[in-house]
């Protein structure tokens, strides 16, 4: 029984990380309709840079997560710019495979940086942890958890208490009335794509930090958990992308403890399945996939 | 008002407007009418930034608008609705105006964090009174998808006006409606549209036109082919001719 908390316990710290990235992908989803599977990358790329002024220039730990989070944003930026805007709205199969294309290229820009494959992450927090009660609380899984619910917290405030958050929201229901009723949707996105960014950019730090390491791949590997809990919680929803994150990282832990570290992954992929076969909205999200088709229909 | 000057707009090698010129006077409700693939919505997303122009200027209170992107045409005081209506289908009715009028961010970073105002201030009276005169009050609550047709219509008007723009174009206010619903309709932009702005209404259902319209502007195929008074105008052997044939009788 304290083993099943523990899990669960471990598994929301790591999936609030999740949620994160998560998150990135359904506000993408919602202003854009479209899937940025360099969202990853974007994060990668980041965190590369920041790693590479610790290698080459020594930089202190606190550059190290600065320079982590601005340039996230500012390759979420060019991500946009290159792949997104420069895109008309209607092709939407192009746009998914150039932000394929500039995944490979952030991918190779990473590797060009610093050509080892597995370097040391430069972690704010020194590994550690603490006990209450029976439980086992790790430092730098906590400090992952309340930098998540931050986040989260802060991101509920520009949504919903301050007119950009209104703006976005009114281009996520829908670009084209938002544009007539003066929102500029162009510029509403680049401010969309900095935002998921920065958020990216936590996640990632966070997760970077836990992992002690960072190698090219964690680009596909941010990728895929974020998609696999957008998908769980359902494609469009906020709410979802949390709950499909905490899933996530609590089917893990317990798969970790029960099963064994080569089930983790493998557990991942399972629920997915099991979640588009039993309930294919998602959680949240069963009406979301077909909403503008909703919307329209004569009541 | 609203000029037009040998404004074209070619598909590929179709001429979707051919050299149009027309000109919108203040206080008018300009009657834009035509048979289905005329031009009209062509014209009003030419005019309202969906796509520019191929040739040609387009004016506004003095103002040259020609190639504009639809946000600054919008914030100039242009503001539309559309044929297969565009609301926040998720957000309530209330929300759906409170938005329209909260929303629009300038380009400054300051600007964007700037607080919404609250719920509480004034702001919200105005918002109530433009749903009161749509009659649509009694509905503030519901989800904008879960409206019948004729109040998302409604709906619409009341989120184009609440921004209280010059010049308004309704793209068939009354498309897919009963003729009693039609009629709603026409009252509702006869009394609450019309006062103290421009307007132009794209329709096919005479029973609008002729109860509003001050003026009629035809087109067929992509030229403007008869303007003036409504009598006149559908008097006119050339648009009974363009008419023959299709479904949009003129007398119905």
């Amino acid at each position: 029984m304290i083993d099943f908390v523990q899990n669960t316990v471990d598994g929301i710290m790591f999936g609030s990380s999740y949620a994160l990235l998560a998150i990135g992908f359904t506000i993408i989803f919602g202003v854009m309709r479209r899937i940025n599977l360099s969202f990853g990358a974007t994060i990668m790329l980041g965190a590369y840079i920041g790693t590479w002024l610790h290698v080459q220039h020594q930089v202190s730990v606190w550059i190290v997560a600065l320079t982590t989070l601005t340039s996230t944003v500012l390759v979420g930026i060019y991500v946009e710019r290159l792949c997104f805007h420069a895109i008309r709205r209607s092709a939407v199969l192009a746009s998914m495979v150039s932000s394929f294309v500039i995944w490979m290229q952030l991918e190779e820009a990473a590797i060009h940086l610093l050509p080892e494959r597995t370097y040391a992450f430069p972690a704010l927090l020194a590994a550690g942890s603490f006990e209450l009660g029976p439980f086992l609380f790790r430092a730098e899984q906590t400090s992952m958890l309340v930098l998540a619910m931050i986040m989260v917290g802060a991101l509920h405030i520009l949504l919903y208490r301050t007119r950009f958050g209104l703006a976005l929201r009114a281009v996520s229901e829908s670009s084209l009335a938002a544009a007539y009723m003066g929102i500029n949707a162009a510029w509403v996105t680049l401010c969309a794509f900095a935002l998921v960014s920065l958020m990216g950019g936590v996640a990632g730090y966070a997760i970077l930090s836990t992992d002690a390491q960072i190698t090219p791949f964690f680009g596909l590997w941010a990728t895929f958990k974020g998609l696999i809990a957008m998908m769980l919680g359902g494609m469009g929803s906020l709410p979802g992308a949390i709950l499909g994150g905490l899933l996530l990282g609590v089917v893990e832990a317990h798969a970790l403890w029960y099963l064994g570290n080569e089930y983790k992954d493998l557990s991942a992929y399972l629920l997915l399945f099991g979640m588009l076969v039993l309930r294919p909205g998602g959680l949240m999200g069963q009406r979301i996939l077909s909403r503008e088709a909703l919307a329209f229909r004569r009541v | 008002m609203l000029a037009l000057r040998e404004v074209e707009k070619r598909f590929g090698a179709l001429a979707a407007l051919d050299r149009i010129d027309l000109e919108v006077t203040d206080g008018e409700v300009l009657g834009l009418i035509g048979p289905n693939g005329s031009g009209k919505t062509t014209l009003l997303n030419t005019v309202t930034g969906v796509y520019p122009p191929s040739g040609g200027r387009i004016s506004f209170q003095g103002t040259d608008i020609t190639g504009w992107k639809g946000h600054r045409i919008a914030r100039l005081g242009i503001v539309r609705t559309f044929q297969n209506i565009r609301l926040f289908p998720t957000m309530t009715v209330f929300q759906n105006v409170w938005a329209s009028q909260h929303s629009r961010v300038s380009g400054g970073l300051l600007a964007l964090l700037r607080s919404r105002p609250s719920r509480r201030c004034g702001d919200t009276r105005r918002v109530e009174e433009m749903l009161e005169l749509v009659g649509l009050l009694k509905d503030r609550e519901v989800l904008a998808k879960h409206l019948p047709l004729p109040a998302r219509r409604r709906l619409e008007v009341a989120r184009a006006l609440t921004i209280d723009p010059p010049l308004v174009f309704l793209d068939e206010p009354a498309g897919g409606m009963t003729p009693a619903e039609t009629a709603d309709m026409a009252r509702l932009i006869h009394e609450v549209v019309a006062p103290n702005r421009t307007c132009v209404v794209i329709e096919h259902k005479m029973a609008l036109i002729a109860g509003v319209c001050t003026r009629l502007c035809v087109l067929d195929f992509g030229r403007k082919i008869a303007e003036g008074l409504p009598g006149d105008v559908l008097a006119d052997a050339n648009v009974r001719e363009a008419y023959l044939g299709t479904d949009d009788a003129l007398d119905a």
